[in-house]
């Protein structure tokens, strides 16, 4: 039978090695990690700033025109410049603030930042490729299948009514052709935005568009 | 098990010594300390209510204002108007994000927005009356008013909101700036 001891360059070493496997063994914490949530910052952000008009999962419309964040279409269309630039420079005029410091809002760019990281948790779907190419047409014919499909819930002009104005500056500025074709074609499933897929031509759309961008002011 | 052979070499009958017993224990009541270390950091949170500027607040001169006789949450744009044109002591809080009362807001008006007032409302003088409002014109306003009163103030919620106080002509800062529907929240 052997006496170990710490006596002596092996034992000293032996003795060592079970330090570091009682550190190993006992420390269960190191054995168990626990991984920070990434977006613990942002969900604070958006209980703070956002819930309280666009509700507490994104559902929308708590507050009228706050329009529905966490909807799958969407998000699926959205570029990260589109919902940065809404979050920061907001739609001045209208319920949404601009929320970027250098608009006198709380929100440093790396908070934006974090908001759009949320936003991004929510979407289930694919991003869209979205058709970005060249607006055909004109605005002719484009007027009555406004006044007919779209004024009753976005008003006559863009303003706005029970959904969300188009003809805000803002908006229109960042909004892209494909963004607008693609709203428009395939709506918003589980809000009042139908989709217009069946019912209009590709032509019908861009003249549609051609009429939301005259709203846009100097146009 | 005991795979490496150095470690093998410990057997069930190997005695280990009271030095070396005491090697163990110390690392043993060490490990929870180094297994702490190792637990991640949290991530930063936003919410710095420590960071938070509340306004300060000039009281005006003048006989206090009387919003006692009025039920409820609510006061009238009337009344308001009434007590301002007498020359009543009261605070208008504009309820609003800072980006918008930045923008432009009632005449006289502090900025309290909502995501600040369970800080910030303890902070104010609790003697006066204080009318919050925003565009809503009762959701954002009204998350302050409450916020006042229960930190012992008194407050009411301007009833018809920023953009009716706005549109009928009553003092804005600054004067000219606000056209149209740009009323903000």
């Amino acid at each position: 039978m052997h006496t170990l001891t710490a006596n002596g360059p092996r034992a000293r070493w032996m003795s060592a090695g079970l330090c570091v496997m009682s550190v190993w063994i006992l420390g269960g914490c190191a054995s168990e990690p626990v991984t920070p949530d990434p977006l613990e910052a942002a969900r604070t952000d958006y209980a703070r700033y956002c819930g309280l008009c666009h509700g507490d999962d994104g559902a929308g419309y708590i507050a009228p025109r706050a329009n529905a964040l966490s909807n799958d279409l969407f998000l699926a269309a959205a570029s990260d410049d589109f919902l940065r630039v809404g979050i920061r420079d907001g739609r001045p005029g209208t319920k949404m603030s601009a929320w970027g410091v250098a608009k006198g809002g709380p929100l440093r760019a790396d908070q934006v930042d974090g908001l759009v990281a949320l936003m991004r948790s929510w979407q289930k779907r694919t991003t869209l490729t979205l058709d970005e190419s060249k607006l055909t047409g004109n605005a002719a014919g484009g007027e009555t299948i406004y006044a007919e499909n779209c004024a009753s819930c976005h008003g006559p002009a863009g303003e706005g009514g029970s959904a969300l104005s188009l003809n805000h500056p803002v908006f229109l500025a960042s909004v892209s052709d494909g963004f607008l074709r693609a709203s428009i074609l395939q709506g918003r499933p589980g809000t009042p935005m139908p989709a217009y897929a069946e019912t209009l031509s590709a032509s019908e759309v861009d003249s549609l568009i051609h009429v939301i961008r005259s709203f846009s002011p100097g146009k | 098990m005991l795979t490496h052979p150095s470690l093998r070499r410990l057997s069930f009958h190997t005695r280990i010594s009271r030095r070396m017993w005491r090697h163990i224990a110390m690392a043993a009541m060490l490990s929870p300390l180094l297994a702490c270390s190792s637990e991640p950091t949290a991530p930063p949170t936003n919410a710095d209510d420590a960071g938070t500027t509340c306004p300060g607040v000039s009281l005006p001169g003048g006989e206090d204002a009387d919003f006692s006789s009025v039920s409820g949450l609510f006061v009238p744009m009337s009344k308001v108007r009434a007590e301002l044109d007498k020359g009543a002591r009261f605070v208008f809080v504009d309820a609003r994000p800072s980006g918008d009362f930045a923008m432009h807001h009632i005449l006289g008006a502090i900025s309290l927005p909502f995501f600040d007032a369970s800080v910030c409302a303890a902070s104010l003088p609790l003697d006066v009356w204080y009318i919050t409002y925003c565009g809503c014109p009762h959701a954002e306003s009204s998350i302050v008013a409450k916020a006042i009163i229960a930190a012992g103030g008194k407050a009411k919620v301007l009833d018809e909101g920023y953009i009716a106080w706005k549109e009928a002509g009553h003092p804005i800062y600054p004067a000219a700036s606000v056209t149209g529907t740009d009323a903000g929240s």
